[in-house]
């Protein structure tokens, strides 16, 4: 049942390519579900939506983010990968479709660049639903595994761009 | 040139630490501090060459570490200077992943959930360049207090463990971290 509803979902790639007009749509999808409460951040952080998930009516349903960073656990660079959806999409299965859309995107880019800007993707499982969800040490799904636990406690996991290199380290950071 | 893999996880004989330690003292293996009789008790897969002399010997032990907080084998392995250049580091260590997972799949709670290992050669580290190794599925997950990469493997379809408490030392340092936060590119996010 729930795989033939997250079927019905289109999931169109918009990283680093979303235009303005999206970027509102995004900001509008955000605010319209109250999944966030600061406004002055909603267009930097609309620029750094990777996958937009849409309903069979092409409402926004889902939109998932990217932010690069270098976490002292690792020492690489990383993209930070969040995402949202709206309260009436949710449960449908579509949390796995949305993040294997993210990873070919983030990847896709990553390899037209003359030096990669990330070797993966790391996320951290706010949703204590999801983490019981998913409990395995390593998403065979996904390819995703556990790093670590985040200062807040919550499982980190990462996921690195297949054949990417390790890079050497930018800077001299604590082991966290 | 054909070696030879025998699993001698939890099957060590007195014979076989005998024969473990002798090899590892005529190739000078042995720091200093490692008791030999315990470290051979460790032994997952020993590497036979065609005569059946040992050529290499791979341990494993579980630690915890504060950065995981999950039970793993830290694995260890030291191959004859003879030997050596024989590309068996990756066939050692399926060996020795097929024989540790085999092992705590009877287990409940299984006594880890999978094996560490730290590169400490600067050869092995100049070779093992990415941050996924496929061949063997060993992942990255950041340097250790010696600055060697760390690389795991996690047992196909093994859950996390209840996280073990952090020593008080590294629960402070985890609490700085938190007011740190991660070095990010470009600003800090909503929500």
């Amino acid at each position: 049942m729930a795989e033939s509803k997250a079927a019905a979902y289109r999931f169109e790639s918009v990283w680093q390519s979303a235009s303005p007009e999206l970027q509102q749509e995004i900001v509008a999808f955000w605010v319209n579900n109250g999944a966030v409460s600061a406004t002055d951040e909603l267009v930097t952080r609309a620029k750094q939506a990777i996958i937009i998930m849409r309903a069979v009516d092409g409402s926004i349903a889902a939109v998932s983010t990217a932010v690069l960073e270098i976490i002292p656990r690792l020492q690489q660079p990383l993209y930070y990968y969040r995402t949202f959806c709206a309260v009436a999409h949710r449960g449908y299965g579509t949390s796995m479709k949305m993040m294997k859309a993210s990873q070919k995107a983030l990847h896709l880019y990553n390899l037209k660049l003359p030096e990669p800007e990330s070797i993966g993707i790391h996320i951290e499982l706010e949703n204590e639903l999801l983490a019981k969800q998913y409990p395995t040490a390593h998403w065979a799904q996904t390819g995703f595994i556990f790093i670590g636990y985040s200062p807040s406690g919550h499982v980190v996991r990462a996921y690195y761009f297949p054949g990417f290199n390790l890079k050497s380290r930018p800077t001299r950071l604590p082991i966290n | 040139m054909e070696f030879q893999y025998q699993a001698v996880w939890k099957k060590i004989t007195p014979e076989l630490i005998e024969e473990i330690i002798a090899f590892w003292t005529a190739e000078g293996a042995l720091p200093a501090q490692e008791k030999p009789e315990a470290r051979a008790q460790q032994a997952v897969i020993v590497m036979r060459d065609t005569e059946g002399k040992l050529a290499a010997v791979c341990t494993a032990t579980v630690r915890i570490t504060p950065r995981l907080r999950q039970p793993l084998y830290y694995y260890r392995t030291f191959c004859a200077k003879a030997y050596r250049g024989h590309h068996t580091v990756q066939p050692m260590v399926q060996e020795a992943k097929q024989a540790l997972f085999a092992y705590n799949q009877n287990l409940q709670p299984p006594e880890a959930i999978g094996i560490m290992l730290e590169l400490e050669s600067s050869q092995l580290v100049s070779q093992y360049v990415q941050a996924h190794h496929a061949a063997t599925d060993f992942s990255f997950v950041g340097y250790s207090q010696r600055e060697f990469p760390i690389f795991v493997h996690y047992f196909a379809g093994f859950n996390l463990l209840p996280p073990a408490a952090l020593p008080r030392r590294q629960a402070t340092t985890a609490g700085m971290q938190a007011r740190r936060g991660a070095v990010r590119a470009g600003n800090k996010p909503a929500n």
